[in-house]
């Protein structure tokens, strides 16, 4: 019973950031598959960028079709039209992933600086999933959206981009921190529910710290029945982590968002990893 | 004329020429007998190697026409090279015509059994090598490089906007470019608009300028996808070609001799490089997984990794049809269900999601396929009772060649897409089993079939009965025992069965070899002396047998009988009658055939020489009947009327005859009952008559005397022998005497006849008890003569009739 009222208090919503970009579907559908595992909701929200309406007032302005190149007047009734259709067709997305997980679901709208307002709504949610970034940022680098939200958000944050799926291996990494405990709670949760292989990697300074702290995870592991590989890595430089990270053929990547590598390295992990990471506060 | 004694009633066997006790005795056992002409008919069909000449083995149904061709082609084909396996495969150049493989003999399997491993080694070989760093560092590299060059460009296009004042931003509606303040911020509508008229034409000249280096970006990158796909696949197509490369060596080294294999190997090493992607994801889908897996990874592989709804990796497998491996010399194959699927082969179905799919893999043989280089043994008869067999199977002989059509296809009203296996080449011997009244059929009717039946192979129903013969007919007895597992039979059981054999075909000098009849009656005497609790099959077995399938059968006959005997069917087996004469017919009713007693009548008065049978008036008499009771005309025309007209008119019929008649067998009957009517000459009812006769008045011989006789003889034993009793039979059937015993015991102790006659005279003193009168060089007959009386009544009529032609009768 207490491991059941912990998994609803540590995720009983999820938000996803949604728009038109191929990242924020892999979010989507990711976020759904996370709640159908682990039963929790999921919250859409749809942010419609307070500059689309300033542009459209702007007198003499044209638009580039991204397909075809073909050129427009970019007027606020063509700007209104295309959100409705984006709004429906966000909407008919998650009611059919919804229904395909059995997952309870609803959809926000705001108007304003996206990062603002997906900060604003994860304060009733648990867990913000996020594409990396939008259409056209430079590759390999975390959108400016997706960087403001991972820097200001105090929740577990999933992000990743297109092509990337959660596979058959989890992995955790532990620092003894309370974001790496609640982060290993997490996995913990995934895991048991989902059937997927465990793999928590132990950090710390020194063998004898990496050392208690396996004993803290087996502990744990042992208390919820839950059978995982559990290596140590005294030495968490990034080359390492890595290397270990690769090998490991990671699914998911659960990671404290104070460890070093990720304040520090971000995006070498992301342009390396190649796997959803959940970054926990 | 010649009463015959017992001992020419039936000819027996005599159980002490065999030297041996009992059949486990006789050590050279055949199963089948007197077939010369047969087997010289098969040893020329089997060994002549031309077009056309397959085989109609012609007999009838009692013959085990099957079991002996089948053991003949068995023996014929042990020395004979067995032929190769036939396999299909995929056609990679076009799925819809699977490619035939022909194989050396055993080698089909193993070749399927190469490719089955293949297809299991291959997804791990081929996720191994895909999963390598080396394959992610290069592809992402390939990514990377189109990515990166997209990305320069935007950021240099951005750069330039915002040199120019300018911002290159993402709508619903598209891109666009808006003019900035020097902070980067957005200008609004009023600062805008504040702007000098020169400043805002520039700015919009600039924002033109920039529009079009947008709109060719945006046509360039469907090109760099397109060529960021064709490099991806090009690696793909370099990382697969070494990946496999180890798991085709062992293959193409077993089967190195074989160049259609190694071409297939070819194709099949070329497909797995181009569709590599599908390959894995169908592998995926396959293993399954935790749901996270199939939920995220799975649908992308449902996407990707089936082609036309079928898993990827079959279309590397080999379906081997036909798998000689086992089979010793040429095959011999007997299809019993011979439909048009089973024959030429068939294409089946799989339904998926409600639709339904094919490919090779479920491309079945038929038994032309099988019987390939060898020979197929059909029954005719089931041939041409399931539609389109027939045509199915003339088709392949006439083309040579064996084409897989579905006659779904060929018939229906739409046309849908489905495979075309590549035929084969087809020579198979077919060897048609069929009655011969079937094989004339086809020979009037059918123009094709004796073009493409030419060896006519003929069983013979019977065979002479001799010493030499009743010997191998203990051999044939022995051979159908051991094939059937039955007891033993003793000598003289052996002999009974021989008797048996020859009443078989109504004649003492021949023996029937139609094995299948003699092998029920082997069959039914063993029961019989297993219920006696016999260890061998004895003479009482065989009778028992022989009595009780008559028993089984003789419902009918005994109420024939029985009605006789009760006087509801009038027959009389004793005292005279003129114009009346006991006739005997033969009834075929399922098992059984047997005699019975007609009463014949005739009637005669003046008039112009008509003979009327009253059956041909009602529709009731067959061609044959009525061709005899002309002939009667004919002889007493040139027997008692040459002089002069045949100045009477006479009335023939069966009495109490309901059915059709037909056969000649009573035509003596019915001349005796006329001449008795005409001469007024009282015939004896205790004879009956059997035989046909001709316009010169001989006795001609019939079919089923011994049931005749042994018909009438139950009769006169019910209604009481008065030792009277017998039957006339023609001289002609002497040799067809194979009489009940109890018959034959009568005729010993003089209880009852049996006379044979040559001519209609000798027949006529038989029934009347006078002399019949030889014709005088004169013409004449002698005094008191049957011949005479008729002659002078026939006279008598002719001078009434002269007499009655008056011209007051309107006769001149």
């Amino acid at each position: 019973m207490a491991e059941e009222s912990e998994k609803e208090r540590v995720l009983r919503e999820i938000l996803v950031a949604v728009d038109t970009s191929p990242h924020s579907h892999a979010a989507l559908e990711a976020a759904v598959t996370l709640a159908h595992i682990l039963e929790a909701n999921v919250k859409g929200l749809f942010v419609e960028n307070e500059l689309w309406g300033r542009l459209s007032d702007l007198p003499v302005t044209t638009s580039i079709s991204e397909l075809t190149g073909e050129e427009g007047p970019l007027e606020r009734d063509t700007v209104e039209e295309k959100m409705t259709r984006l709004r429906n067709r966000i909407r008919d997305r998650m009611h059919d992933l919804g229904q395909h997980y059995q997952v309870t679901y609803s959809m926000e709208t705001a108007s304003g600086k996206v990062d603002e307002k997906v900060l604003e709504a994860s304060r009733r949610s648990d867990l913000i999933t996020l594409g990396l970034k939008g259409n056209y940022a430079k590759r390999g680098r975390l959108g400016s959206t997706a960087r403001a939200i991972i820097r200001q958000s105090d929740k577990p944050v999933l992000i990743l981009e297109k092509g990337m799926y959660v596979g058959t291996v989890l992995t955790v990494v532990y620092d003894g921190s309370p974001s790496g405990r609640k982060g290993l709670a997490i996995a913990l949760q995934i895991a048991k529910n989902d059937n997927s292989r465990l793999s928590v990697l132990v950090t710390g300074e020194g063998d004898k710290l990496t050392e208690e702290r396996r004993v803290e995870v087996r502990d744990v592991l042992d208390r919820h029945r839950v059978f995982a590989d559990v290596q140590a890595m005294p030495h968490a430089d990034l080359g390492s982590f890595m290397d270990v990270v690769y090998r490991q053929r990671c699914g998911l990547l659960v990671l404290p968002k104070g460890m070093e590598v990720v304040s520090k390295y971000l995006d070498s992990l992301l342009r390396n990893v190649k796997c959803p990471l959940l970054l926990v506060s | 004329m010649n009463q015959l004694d017992a001992a020419s009633l039936r000819k027996a066997c005599d159980a002490r020429q065999f030297d041996f006790e009992s059949t486990e005795e006789i050590s050279n056992r055949v199963k089948v007998l007197g077939q010369e002409r047969l087997t010289s008919s098969l040893d020329f069909g089997t060994g002549i190697d031309r077009k056309g000449y397959n085989i109609f083995a012609l007999g009838p149904h009692e013959t085990d026409k099957r079991g002996h061709i089948l053991e003949y082609l068995e023996e014929a084909s042990a020395d004979e090279e067995t032929p190769g396996d036939l396999c299909y495969v995929n056609n990679f150049d076009d799925r819809y015509e699977p490619a035939a493989l022909h194989m050396p003999r055993g080698r089909g399997c193993e070749l399927k059994e190469w490719m089955e491993k293949l297809i299991e080694d291959l997804p791990p070989t081929l996720t191994a090598a895909f999963e390598t760093e080396e394959y992610e560092n290069r592809r992402q590299a390939l990514q990377d490089e189109v990515q990166d060059q997209q990305d320069q460009t935007f950021e240099e296009l951005q750069e330039e906007a915002r040199e120019k004042g300018l911002s290159l931003l993402r709508t619903p509606a598209g891109f666009t470019f808006a003019p900035i303040k020097e902070d980067g911020d957005l200008m609004n509508q009023e600062e805008v608009n504040s702007l000098s008229q020169e400043k805002r034409q520039e700015l919009q000249e600039k924002t033109k300028g920039l529009q079009e280096k947008l709109q060719e970006l945006i046509r360039q990158m469907p090109s760099a996808q397109r060529e960021l796909r064709r490099k991806k696949k090009e690696l793909d197509k370099e990382i697969a070609t070494f990946a496999i490369k180890d798991l085709f060596d062992d293959i193409r080294e077993a089967f190195s001799e074989l160049k259609r294999v190694q071409d297939f190997l070819d194709a099949v090493e070329l497909d797995i490089v181009e569709n590599v992607q599908a390959i894995m994801s169908n592998q995926g889908q396959q293993q399954g997984g935790n749901q996270m897996a199939q939920m995220m990874g799975g649908r992308q592989a449902r996407l990707q990794g089936t082609d036309s709804g079928t898993p990827v990796l079959d279309r590397y497998r080999v379906n081997v049809l036909v798998d000689h491996a086992e089979t010793e010399g040429a095959p011999v194959v007997y299809e019993d269900n011979p439909n048009y699927k089973n024959l030429v082969g068939r294409v089946e179905y799989k339904s998926r999601m409600g639709a339904l799919t094919t490919n090779f893999n479920l491309i079945k043989p038929g038994a032309l396929h099988r019987a390939n280089g060898g020979y197929l043994v059909l029954d005719a008869r089931q041939v041409l009772l399931e539609p389109f067999a027939w045509e199915g199977l003339k088709r392949a002989l006439k083309s040579g060649r064996l084409k897989i059509e579905s006659l779904g296809e060929s018939y229906s009203m739409i046309s849908t897409v489905s495979l075309s296996p590549e035929p084969v080449d087809l020579e198979v011997k077919v060897v048609l089993l069929g009655q011969r009244m079937l094989y004339y059929l086809l020979c009037e009717h059918d123009p094709e079939f004796q073009k493409l039946f030419k060896v006519e192979a003929d069983f013979e129903d019977e065979i002479d009965r001799n010493g030499d013969n009743q010997e191998h007919y203990s051999q044939l007895i022995a051979g159908l025992i051991e094939e059937n597992g039955l007891r033993h039979f003793d000598r003289k059981a052996v002999a009974r069965i021989i008797e048996q054999g020859s009443r078989m075909t109504g004649d003492n000098e021949k023996l029937s070899t139609q094995t299948e009849e003699l092998k029920d009656l082997l069959i039914e005497a063993d029961h019989w002396a297993e219920e006696n609790d016999n260890g061998h099959v004895h003479y009482e077995d065989v009778e028992k047998a022989i009595e009780h399938k008559i028993y089984r059968s003789a419902r009918l006959r005994d109420k024939v009988q029985e009605t006789i005997e009760r006087g509801t069917i009038f027959i009389d087996t004793e005292g005279e009658a003129v114009g009346q004469v006991n006739g005997l017919s033969v009834l075929q009713l399922g098992n059984l055939m047997f005699g019975r007693p007609n009463r014949i009548t005739a009637r005669v008065q003046l008039g112009k020489g008509e003979i009327i049978n009253i059956e041909r008036e009602v529709e009731m008499s067959g061609p044959i009947h009525s061709k005899g009771v002309l002939i009667i005309k004919g002889y007493l025309g040139e027997r008692y009327a040459r002089e002069r007209p045949l100045a009477m008119s006479a009335s023939l019929v069966f009495e109490q005859s309901y059915g059709n008649i037909d056969g000649d067998s009573a035509s003596a009957a019915e001349l005796f009952a006329l001449l008795s009517a005409i001469g007024d000459l009282p015939l004896k009812q205790s004879f009956s008559v059997t035989g046909s006769v001709n316009q010169h008045g001989q006795i001609q011989p019939i079919g089923g005397v011994n049931e005749k006789i042994e018909g009438y003889f139950d009769v006169c034993s019910k209604k009481g022998l008065t030792g009277e009793q017998g039957v006339i039979i023609p001289k002609a059937n002497e040799k067809n005497l194979m009489l009940r015993s109890d018959v034959v015991e009568a005729v010993e102790e003089g209880r009852f006849h049996i006379w044979s006659i040559e001519t209609l005279d000798e027949g006529m003193e038989l029934l009347t008890g006078m002399t019949a009168g030889e014709e005088q060089p004169d013409g004449s007959f002698p005094e008191d003569t049957v011949n005479h009386l008729i002659r002078e009544k026939l006279s008598d009529f002719a001078e009434r009739r002269k007499e009655f032609a008056t011209p007051e009768n309107g006769r001149k």
